[in-house]
């Protein structure tokens, strides 16, 4: 049936690309990824096929959007050959087609079937994404009608079931949003953008057999209700006025089966599914002046997860997206210790400034702190950093970081993190085309594996070649009387990568030797542990 | 307003009928009764080692989980080990441990045992009860009982401060009436040492279940909470294991008793080892 349908829509496209006319657009893209791996006992464990007996691995996107008389079409054909991407420790062969759709506008009314992605607001009750290096993709295969209501005003409702991998979800989920957006005449400068979504999840009779089955299983101390439907609501709201920007987002969730992994059970064990309420509160106000930037986020979370099932955790079965609230690091010291957004119980603070004290120096400062409501730290992060532009000829970026990362809620390990981490970034132009790059950061911390540094040198010789060479560095502990061989196994080791990027128009292609060290992966808040690699990658990126 | 109207009727659409059914869950039952046996013995008891084997017998048929036995050297003269060069290499008796057996009835002979603390009419000297004969009865007897009282222990030991961290949950499934008492002892299972069976010295004798210490009050601390259906009671202790003790064969008994002096019948008991 997937093939027929596969070779239905190819035809449909090829005949459609045949008859074209001036009003038609194609367009498509391709990403590939090639793994190559290579043993490392001292740097991979054990029991990862890729590493034990497969070798080779390789993950691939190729898409294509046509449009012509009004109608979208798009096709995506993805594959996965012993892939580690939805299971970093494990392996996934499969292929097919990984996404298709049909859009039309009809007059005001906005037609559309097939794999969908959306969001409802900031995407609190409901976001259909695709985050590949998390292997998250949880297009709604359904049918979304949209109506404008007027120029400003627009309402949209859909319904379907999301994808997992090559198959769907059984969960059935429905929704409506109006979204408009007001800007009075008789005020200069101010606008705001309202709006207003619902959602409503049913459980399938397998996955509620499945829950009551559990639930079964508890002491009547832990038992707790069940149904199959859950419903959730969100208003939200942009406001611009002159200089400052408010975004805030309320949302509420009715009675909704969830795990929690930090309760304790009447038997003594951590974690248990529980149906409760949620509610979730999101927002941002910025500034901004020649010069100046100030943002200012605020956030609080209770038994807000929206998963497919409830036995769904980590990277599986999201049906929201919680903003997180940590600083986007880039430098690969300062992003070791990242914070997953946390569902059940989250309250949390962000201040971002940046000033611009003349043409050359500018001034940054970031500080981010996430806590359980009844205080327990889980993330504080201060950043302060510099920038100095010496013309057009070199650039200098300078800072520190200040980091308490709670390990065990994070990762489930050991106590708290306590690092600083100061890094550094030195650019300089030898010419418009030729550059020479260099950062390092030095990780000084007593906590997990210890104190770390890196380095990278990057030359670019545009618009062609990039190549890169760094080194992270594992310092060995002064004193390993007492530590545990987990502790320092890393001790004086070198994770080495040596990367050649070519570069011609729209086609990229990237080959990597790479020693990574363990660690937490994260996109947008959302987080899973990643064990080492070592091996070849081979990436290949092209779009048309 | 209108377009709010209108996004409402929608909604109302999609969400029409969204009160449900009812789901039926299952409740379980978590007080499935656990029978405490408190064994009086002593290394010098000749006849202990019999009563010793029964109780490993009525293990045996009943499970270990579902008979918990606790053996307290505190038997006068039975207990005092033996002296000498090749005497034993360990006094098993504990100032607690005496306190404890004081707590439940006096010592009429060994080998002796308290079967859930109850006092047989059959057997109205005393708690502990004599001849091991006696006990598959009783044992037979208390397990036809059931007092609807959930019992959990669940334990984190740190091996490098040989600290161990203990929970007690009390959990019962209706109310329980009576001034209850929780009382928590830690065993070690497994310790080779002299001991004398039926007249001869057995220098390899393996000891099972040796009371090393009480770690609440020897007469139970008191539950001060009301024992309601579906209320759920924590109860933490901390220990730091001495150094001599195998940290791997020791365990904690944890058990919810009536505290006499006429009623002491345990009605609830839970073992949970140091480490997992």
């Amino acid at each position: 049936m997937k093939r027929l349908l596969f070779l239905s829509i190819l035809s449909l496209l090829s005949s459609l690309a045949q008859a074209q006319d001036q009003n038609s657009r194609i367009s498509g893209g391709l990403q590939s990824n090639g793994n190559f791996f290579i043993a490392d006992d001292k740097r991979v464990g054990p029991g990862i096929p890729q590493y034990d007996y497969q070798k080779f691995g390789a993950e691939s996107w190729l898409n294509l959007n046509y449009s012509n008389w009004g109608f979208d079409l798009g096709l995506r054909f993805d594959l996965f050959n012993n892939s580690n991407l939805l299971n970093p420790t494990n392996s996934y062969t499969d292929q097919g087609i990984g996404r298709w759709f049909v859009r039309k506008n009809v007059g005001k009314l906005e037609l559309e079937g097939g794999y969908i992605y959306d969001q409802i607001g900031s995407g609190i009750i409901y976001r259909a994404y695709e985050e590949r290096a998390l292997m998250i993709d949880n297009a709604l295969l359904g049918v979304k009608v949209g109506y404008a209501l007027n120029e400003n005003w627009k309402i949209k409702g859909f319904t379907g079931r999301q994808k997992q991998q090559f198959s769907l979800y059984n969960t059935v989920i429905r929704g409506a949003n109006l979204e408009g957006f007001i800007k009075p005449d008789s005020m200069k400068n101010f606008t705001l953008a309202p709006g207003i979504g619902v959602i409503g999840r049913t459980y399938s009779a397998e996955t509620v057999d499945q829950i009551v089955n559990t639930i079964s299983t508890y002491t009547p101390q832990d038992s707790t209700g069940a149904q199959y439907n859950t419903y959730a609501a969100t208003l939200y709201n942009t406001m611009t006025a002159g200089r400052f920007i408010w975004f805030v987002e309320g949302a509420v969730k009715s009675f909704d089966v969830i795990n929690d992994p930090n309760v304790l059970t009447a038997k003594g064990e951590r974690g248990k599914i529980e149906n409760r309420k949620g509610y979730s509160v999101y927002s941002s106000l910025a500034y901004s002046q020649k010069g100046l930037g100030v943002t200012l986020e605020l956030k609080r979370t209770q038994n807000f997860s929206f998963r497919q099932t409830p036995f769904n955790i980590g990277v599986q079965g999201p049906i929201n997206f919680l903003p997180p609230m940590a600083k986007q690091n880039t430098y690969r010291l300062t992003t070791r210790f990242a914070p997953a957004t946390q569902e059940i119980d989250e309250q949390a603070i962000q201040i971002d400034v940046n000033y611009k004290v003349n043409k050359k120096l500018s001034l940054g400062f970031n500080f981010s702190d996430i806590q359980f409501p009844d205080g327990t730290e889980l993330y504080r992060e201060i950043t302060p950093e510099f920038t100095w532009k010496q013309k057009r000829k070199w650039q200098l970026i300078g800072g520190v970081q200040f980091l308490k990362y709670n390990i065990f809620v994070y990762q489930g390990k050991d106590d708290y993190v306590n690092a600083i981490t100061p890094f550094a970034e030195y650019l300089y132009k030898f010419s418009s085309r030729k550059s020479i790059r260099i950062e390092a950061q030095y990780l000084n911390t007593k906590e997990e594996f210890g104190s770390w540094v890196n380095a990278v040198v990057e030359v670019g010789m545009a618009p062609h070649w990039l190549i890169a060479v760094s080194d992270m560095y594992k310092l060995k502990h002064k004193d390993t009387e007492g530590l545990s061989p987990e502790k320092v196994k890393y001790d004086e080791l070198h994770f080495p990568t040596v990367q050649l990027t070519y570069t011609n128009k729209a086609n990229r292609i990237g080959l990597a030797w790479v020693k990574q060290v363990e660690g937490i992966n994260c996109a947008g808040g959302i987080c899973r542990y990643e064990p080492a690699f070592s091996g070849v990658r081979l990436q290949v990126s092209s779009s048309f | 307003m209108k377009k709010l109207l209108l996004f409402s009727g929608f909604t109302a659409l999609l969400f029409l009928g969204c009160k449900e059914k009812e789901l039926i869950i299952p409740e379980l039952s978590v007080g499935k009764r656990r029978v405490l046996i408190e064994e009086m013995t002593g290394v010098k008891c000749t006849a202990c080692p019999g009563g010793a084997r029964v109780l490993t017998n009525l293990q045996s048929t009943y499970g270990k989980e579902n008979l918990i036995v606790v053996s307290i050297h505190a038997a006068p003269s039975f207990s005092d080990p033996y002296t000498g060069p090749d005497g034993s290499k360990y006094d098993f008796r504990t100032a607690n441990g005496k306190l404890l057996v004081d707590n439940i009835g006096p010592f009429i002979g060994v080998p002796c045992a308290s079967i859930a603390r109850f006092l047989s009419p059959t057997f109205t000297l005393s708690r502990f009860v004599v001849p091991s004969s006696s006990w598959p009865g009783l044992v037979a007897n208390e397990f036809k009982k059931d007092y609807g009282l959930g019992l959990f222990v669940k334990n984190e030991y740190n091996p490098t401060t040989r600290q161990l961290d203990i929970l007690v949950n009390i959990a019962p499934e209706s109310t329980i009436a009576g001034n209850n008492k929780l009382t928590v002892v830690i065993t070690q299972d497994s310790i080779v040492d002299l001991q004398n069976d039926n007249g001869t010295l057995i220098k390899e004798y393996m000891h099972r279940h040796v009371l090393r210490d009480v770690i609440s009050q020897p007469t139970g601390n008191d539950i001060t909470e009301a024992l309601t259906g579906g209320a759920l009671i924590s109860k933490t202790f901390s220990y730091k294991l001495p150094i001599e003790w195998d940290a791997k064969h020791c365990s904690v008994v944890a058990f919810v008793h009536q505290p006499g002096p006429d009623d002491k019948i345990v009605l609830q008991a839970a073992e949970a080892h140091a480490i997992k």
